[in-house]
């Protein structure tokens, strides 16, 4: 019996150390199968092994296709996002001379951490944005520098080195408190499930 | 990824199970986007899946004994 099983992978050698065919043959049914087809090649047995092949080459494309598509179209969309802000920068509500606009064109574009903040046009805050309850009664646990790194984080998108130049304090402050606001919005969540 | 598509039997698929079996792939996608246009993102990537059933569907493979039989196709 085991002499055919031989037989029949060094015929097929350069095929059968395929990584498809490796990996299809790693799941014991599949290789199950295999064994059958050498040792009794009806067609039965064939057929089966052939549909299980199939699906399996099958989903192995579907993941490559897909994996792919999301890649790119997520990197494509980045694109546009990032140029669609570059184009439409400021909104000027008010009327303004032609002097004072000049000057407020040239201090905002120079600074991109004002332009991050002209963005938020409403200037919503957490607590607007939140929608969990549980959430927003352990925003109150949090200290007001605390809040305040979290809305220029998440709602003017400043990076944390930005958000440090910003308040003037040090990146690793920034990222401890970061970290530590996180946490305490997490952490009561967790407290609530387990009492 | 690939411990996940375990329906043996089925050809064709769902949009609802790709979309699920694909969920942490595209959450994965969101992380360079800015916070505000992540949700947009989630749905447009859904949206072009969708647009892309009848492509995922329609994929041929050949079967075990055509695949070994093949000759060796130059790169």
């Amino acid at each position: 019996m085991t002499q055919n099983i031989n037989d029949f992978f060094k015929i097929y050698d350069q095929k059968m150390n395929e990584p498809i065919v490796k990996q299809f043959l790693q799941e014991k049914n599949n290789y199950s199968l295999l064994i059958s087809s050498i040792d009794k090649p009806t067609k039965e047995n064939k057929n089966r092994l052939d549909t299980a092949f199939k699906n399996h080459y099958k989903k192995v494309k579907i993941v490559n296709y897909l994996s792919k598509l999301i890649y790119f179209f997520a990197i494509d969309f980045d694109k546009k996002i990032s140029n669609h802000r570059k184009k439409n920068v400021l909104n000027m509500d008010s009327d303004t001379s032609f002097t004072d606009r000049n000057k407020l064109i040239k201090e905002s574009t120079s600074n991109i951490m004002s332009y991050k903040l002209e963005i938020n046009e409403k200037n919503s805050k957490i607590v607007d944005i939140i929608s969990d309850e549980e959430i927003i009664t352990n925003i109150k646990n949090l200290s007001d520098k605390q809040i305040r790194i979290l809305e220029l984080k998440y709602i003017n998108n400043f990076s944390n080195k930005e958000i440090s130049k910003f308040l003037n304090e040090s990146e690793q402050t920034i990222s401890y408190n970061l970290r530590k606001a996180l946490n305490k919005l997490r952490d009561s969540k967790l407290h609530k499930r387990d009492v | 990824m690939e411990d996940n598509l375990i329906k043996d039997d089925i050809l064709t698929r769902d949009f609802e199970e790709i979309i699920e079996q694909f969920s942490l792939k595209i959450k994965k996608s969101l992380v360079n986007t800015p916070y505000q246009e992540r949700e947009d993102l989630e749905q447009e990537i859904k949206i072009k899946i969708y647009e892309k059933m009848d492509i995922i569907n329609n994929i041929t493979a050949p079967g075990f004994f055509e695949f070994i039989n093949e000759e060796k196709k130059e790169k």
